[in-house]
């Protein structure tokens, strides 16, 4: 499928060259359009620039070897550079980082602790909580109960709140 | 397909017979060429130490999805990349097409609808819509690059504009003042977010998922297996060779631009669904995030390089990337300065390459 392709460029690059040996008009008139190559510089059916009259990267063919290996020197260090870089950054956000927080809303009830809760885990069920008048019917991620949270299965992936649901006790 | 053992093994016949300088060459090469994957290895392994919720099948699926999402728009940026351009109108018609799709496929029921008095759209029609959308904007894009060689950064960057002005007064129009379009019916969030795979150690796999992997297919036999997709390739490796050889550069210049704008629109169809939430910034920076993924897939700003395999593995890797930083709980705003320093690094890498190739 790429090798496709690739022979395809070849050709088309056979072509160019064939092209570029005997001045034609084509050539002439499209590398006028462009900004223009320095002449002298790029071999004949080389890439001169990009689709845009501006390359993204600059022209190998016309380098000098001596410049060619100071930038890719200077590519390396900078690839280590951004590579510690990344790694310190990692180290020191990770070391910091104390998970998410999950609180907890009893709604008028007694109070339950704030759980801190890594990315992906279980929030842990707190000790009940008790509101004179009502029994609790579970906690929630809405105020109104509407989502009611397992404890077993949920897992956390943002900071959250819990709402107690309380019904009212008939006895 | 290279056979990796028999690659392995050729690899270290070749290593035998190298002297000493050579040899150092090869490690330092080796850890240059492979910054990414090594950063990526240590980043698993510290994430793993830190929360081992991550080696959980909900962390793998949840990998998979967001691979899905990411993945479209994604081939849609490689077409521009492999012309040396790029396009950073991306995330801003994911927005717009978003937001209209969401707008369309409102709940009937929903109190604060955005049409109150329209009855019920058909989802392939809004799909459609979304889709064509898009591949004006890429239209528009690609006349101007390819009719005025104007650099796509230029153009790309006038149509963002653009599209956010229509994104922002879209969400100010029909009374709805700005607010997040939600309430979607249950029609269109089934279709996205709904499954008819089998569940996977316990989770759901949504539908967008097996949609990605259509596009996957599509895109593939773009890319590979028609005239188009040789010329893109031709065109990026060197537009004039390409038009003596008889290609219409100007043509494929706009198709491969109209290509990426249509899956920007596709993108936003299944975003809207997926966020379920859509504001004026949903799409935000999406483009970032595609081009990275290409960069470290080898799609490179050199032009006529690269592979759909390829981008497919730079989003697999940047997406792993993003998924530790939210198993550490890292603060968002240090991830825009990894994501940025991990563009750079890419770049780099590849320019290397570039530059030692004999």
């Amino acid at each position: 499928m790429i090798n496709q392709s690739a022979e395809y460029l070849k050709e088309s690059e056979q072509i160019s060259k064939e092209q570029a040996a005997e001045p034609v008009k084509t050539t002439e008139q499209s590398s006028g359009q462009t900004a223009g190559p320095k002449p002298g510089n790029a071999s004949p059916g080389a890439r001169r620039y990009g689709l845009f009259g501006v390359s993204a990267y600059p022209e190998r063919q016309g380098m000098e070897e001596e410049q060619r290996q100071s930038m890719s020197r200077w590519a390396g260090g900078v690839i280590l550079f951004l590579m510690a870089g990344v790694m310190a950054l990692l180290l020191m956000a990770g070391s910091g980082s104390k998970g998410l927080t999950v609180t907890f809303d009893s709604q008028g009830g007694s109070e339950a602790a704030v759980q801190s809760v890594p990315f992906g885990g279980t929030v842990e069920e707190p000790d009940p909580v008790a509101r004179p008048g009502y029994v609790m019917k579970g906690w929630s991620v809405t105020p109104d109960g509407s989502q009611p949270w397992d404890f077993d299965q949920d897992t956390v992936t943002e900071a959250l709140t819990l709402y107690a649901v309380w019904e009212a006790d008939p006895g | 397909m290279k056979n990796p053992v028999n690659a392995l093994k050729q690899t270290s016949e070749r290593y035998k017979t190298l002297d000493a300088k050579d040899r150092k060459k090869f490690w330092i090469d080796g850890l240059l060429n492979n910054a990414i994957y090594i950063i990526l290895v240590i980043f698993l392994i510290y994430t793993y130490m830190k929360n081992s919720n991550i080696a959980s099948a909900s962390s793998a699926v949840n990998l998979l999805n967001l691979v899905a999402a990411n993945l479209p728009m994604a081939l849609g940026i490689g077409g521009c990349i492999v012309l040396t351009g790029t396009d950073l109108s991306a995330g801003r018609v994911v927005g717009l097409t978003g937001a209209i799709s969401a707008s369309l496929l409102q709940a009937t029921t929903y109190i604060n609808k955005f049409y109150a008095d329209m009855g019920e759209v058909p989802i392939i029609a809004v799909i459609l819509l979304a889709m064509l959308i898009g591949g004006v904007v890429g239209l528009v894009n690609g006349f101007f690059v390819a009719k005025f060689q104007l650099h796509p950064f230029i153009v790309t960057l006038a149509t963002q504009l653009i599209v956010y002005g229509a994104c922002l007064l879209y969400y100010m129009s029909n009374g709805n003042n700005g607010q997040p379009i939600s309430g979607l019916s249950d029609k269109y969030t089934n279709f996205v977010k709904g499954t008819i795979l089998p569940k996977i150690g316990g989770q759901s796999i949504p539908n967008y998922v097996i949609y990605a992997l259509i596009v996957l297919a599509i895109m593939w036999f773009i890319w590979n297996k028609t005239p188009f997709g040789k010329n893109m390739f031709a065109v990026g490796s060197n537009p004039e060779a390409a038009k003596v050889s008889g290609v219409n550069v100007f043509l494929t210049t706009v198709m491969v631009h109209t290509l990426a704008g249509i899956t920007y629109g596709y993108t936003g169809f299944i975003d809207a669904a997926r966020i379920a939430s859509n504001t004026a910034n949903s799409g935000q920076n999406y483009e970032s995030d595609a081009i990275a993924a290409c960069v470290i897939g080898g799609v490179s700003f050199v032009g006529g390089t690269g592979t759909i395999g390829g981008v497919v593995l730079g989003v697999v890797l940047l997406r792993i990337i993003f998924v530790c930083l939210n198993y550490l709980a890292i603060d968002q705003n240090l991830q825009y300065i990894i994501k940025g320093a991990i563009i750079l690094l890419a770049c780099s890498i590849d320019m290397r390459k570039y530059l030692t190739k004999k």
